[in-house]
């Protein structure tokens, strides 16, 4: 089934007087259940596709389909709700909320619509803490865990609202080497046991080859 | 959640907070002050206007008698009749109201034989000058205007119905020498000379008993203080320039008006009931409190202002700051407003926390400035007053309610208006 489908999709941005183009016709089709990567070098567009399939941002040209809905005409509320319900984030500096514990901070998305109770706010919550292994840490604050530990709040944050897609951009890139391997191998998992969809976006070639679909951008333009 | 989670934020940046805090608390310290005093000024002028200037919470004359009872007092005075008919139509409402008084006013000259000096006279009823005297709230907050020796009055009257007061500048004037009772019995006695109605001379004699002050420096040459019935001997008058009713509850006071007056209408009588803080009935009350409320709608506006361009000041940076923080909550599904109200709700905490170290600062500060026994002689008024800050809880809700406001008001729209800026613009960093 296919979840996201991107068509002639063109995105530049407005530099002073000149138009910098960053994606310069993009198609493309992610599939439910898939973990997709996007490898490329810096500036090649591969967080602009991102932001683009993750709502952040609208394209310039194209037309952008989640489960067959139209994007680029849905209103600012309903983006909201799309990206709130559809759609998980992982950043790269991880984003967490520094006054909020780890439980608080993994429930954020539950309460923009607040339509669980507590009671199966706290179980949804207890439940992808366990799935990213850090039941021991939940009344941590942000600055009491490691970069790994704070990456899987992330990842649980982005997973506590069972989205359609968990878009990850350079998640590994504030961590070492051997975090890095143990986050992929946690989205792997996840993947695999949940079926959760996931698009990473990484310029580490190591990590990238374990994912079962590439797609390489080069100045704006998919390769592969 | 969210409001725990306000509350935590403003632990981010302590000095920030701390620096925006002191601002609100300030503006709030100054707005419960001047509330306070404002307060205080209120209530005395309106204590010293119903029962020492003898006004009463009502003053009813007869049709035209407020603008013209002086040049013609015989065509408006308010008769015995109309008295008894006043009295009757106030029966149904009896336990509403404390008493019904009597006030005939008037000029003439006061002689000792030696020399003559204009006296401006008020005439009132024993019950009036008994009541008010022992009057609690002219005992809390006119104390100010009541001398020592004043209620002596009372029983003065009792004793010798022709007893008067003057002031003290007017006993100057007269070379009477204070106190009276050092004075010979002759020597008490002076004469007061007015025209009657009918415009011939007519003269009583008087014994000075006591001295008053008017508090106004135009009347306190002249003031004269005697009771109703001898201003009625002296210009030969039955009748009474108005009646005042006394009630025991202040805000009963439209209610009763309004109902006076349709009763005056429905029963056909020449008479008009006014309230006591109108400009004609009591012009010092009037007066003072209209300076006193554009001052102090003035502060209000200051206070606000400054109060409000420090929130703005604390919001813009605390977004700036937490500018990719914004830009995830709007990632993960939040939209622009609920930002703006968690922002808000922020703010408001931080009004809170501030209004409550406001009140108890504000307190503390009344304590102190009461207890150092402050004087102060306002212009126009003959004698210094205590200068006394009176903060309650009514005024802590109010100013609590316009800071609210205004801090709710401001966060909200500095917010929404910097919160205007692409999702992604946030999440880099680019600027709110």
């Amino acid at each position: 089934m296919v979840l996201v489908k991107l068509n002639g999709v063109k995105k530049s941005y407005k530099l002073g007087e000149t138009e910098v183009p960053a994606l310069r016709g993009i198609d493309l089709e992610i599939h439910a259940g898939e973990f997709t990567s996007v490898i490329g070098a810096s500036g090649s567009g591969k967080s602009t596709l991102l932001n683009l399939i993750g709502c952040l941002d609208l394209p310039t040209q194209g037309s952008i389909q989640f489960e067959n809905k139209e994007v680029t005409k849905m209103s600012e509320t309903d983006l909201c709700d799309l990206r709130n319900q559809k759609i998980g984030f992982i950043f790269q500096s991880f984003n967490l909320v520094p006054v909020l514990n780890v439980i608080e901070n993994i429930e954020l998305p539950l309460l923009v619509k607040n339509r669980l109770t507590d009671s199966e706010r706290l179980l949804r919550v207890n439940e992808v803490v366990k799935s990213v292994g850090l039941e021991d840490f939940v009344k941590h604050r942000p600055d009491q865990l490691s970069g790994g530990q704070r990456q899987r709040v992330a990842i649980a944050r982005a997973l506590v609202t069972q989205p359609a897609l968990v878009l990850a951009d350079e998640p590994t890139a504030n961590l070492d080497s051997k975090t890095s391997q143990i986050i992929l191998d946690l989205m792997l998992k996840l993947n695999q046991e949940r079926k959760v969809t996931f698009l990473f976006c990484s310029h580490d070639e190591k990590l990238i080859r374990q994912t079962s679909r590439v797609v390489r951008i080069q100045d704006g333009v998919i390769h592969s | 959640m969210t409001w725990s989670f306000a509350f935590r934020n403003l632990f981010r940046n302590r000095r920030r907070t701390v620096a925006t805090a002191a601002a609100v608390i300030a503006g709030f310290i100054g707005l419960l002050l001047l509330g306070g005093y404002i307060h205080r000024v209120e209530i005395s002028l309106r204590t010293n206007s119903i029962y020492l200037f003898n006004k009463g919470h009502i003053t009813i004359f007869k049709k035209g008698g407020l603008e013209r009872f002086g040049t013609q007092p015989s065509k408006y005075q308010v008769t015995p009749e109309m008295l008894t008919q006043i009295e009757t139509l106030l029966e149904g409402k009896k336990e509403r109201i404390g008493w019904i008084g009597k006030t005939l006013t008037g000029a003439g000259l006061v002689s000792d034989g030696d020399r003559s000096v204009p006296f401006f006279a008020t005439g009132v009823d024993l019950q009036t000058l008994k009541n008010s005297f022992v009057n609690q709230d002219v005992l809390t907050w006119a104390i100010d205007f009541l001398l020592p020796g004043t209620t002596g009055f009372v029983q003065a009257l009792e004793v010798t119905p022709q007893s008067i007061s003057i002031t003290e500048r007017l006993s100057d004037l007269l070379r009477k020498k204070r106190p009276y009772n050092n004075l010979s019995e002759d020597e008490t006695y002076v004469q007061l000379a007015g025209m009657t109605q009918y415009g011939d001379l007519n003269a009583v004699d008087v014994k000075l008993a006591v001295n008053h002050t008017t508090g106004s420096e135009m009347l306190e040459d002249s003031g004269l203080l005697a009771s109703v019935e001898t201003l009625q001997e002296l210009y030969s008058l039955e009748g009474f320039h108005y009646i005042m009713v006394y009630l025991k509850d202040i805000g009963d006071l439209d209610q009763i008006l309004s109902d006076l007056n349709q009763d005056f209408t429905k029963n056909n009588l020449p008479l008009e009931a006014y309230r006591f803080d109108l400009p004609a009935i009591s012009p010092n009350y009037a007066g003072s409190m209209g300076f006193l409320y554009v001052m102090s709608g003035f502060f209000v506006f200051l206070i606000c202002g400054a109060v409000a361009l420090s929130i703005m000041n604390s919001l813009t940076m605390g977004i700036i700051e937490r500018t990719r923080e914004i830009g995830t909550f709007r990632a993960i599904g939040f939209t622009n407003q609920q930002i703006a109200v968690m922002m808000t709700q922020e703010s408001l905490c931080l009004c809170l926390i501030s209004a409550a170290l406001g009140t108890v600062f504000s307190f503390i500060i009344s304590f102190v400035v009461n207890a150092a026994n402050i004087r102060f002689t306002p212009p126009g008024v003959t004698n210094s007053i205590k200068f006394i800050l009176s903060p309650n809880l009514y005024l802590v809700f109010i100013v609590l309610l316009i800071f609210l406001l205004v801090v709710g008001l401001t966060a909200y729209l500095v917010t929404t208006f910097k919160l205007k800026t692409k999702i992604i613009n946030l999440l880099t960093d680019a600027g709110a």
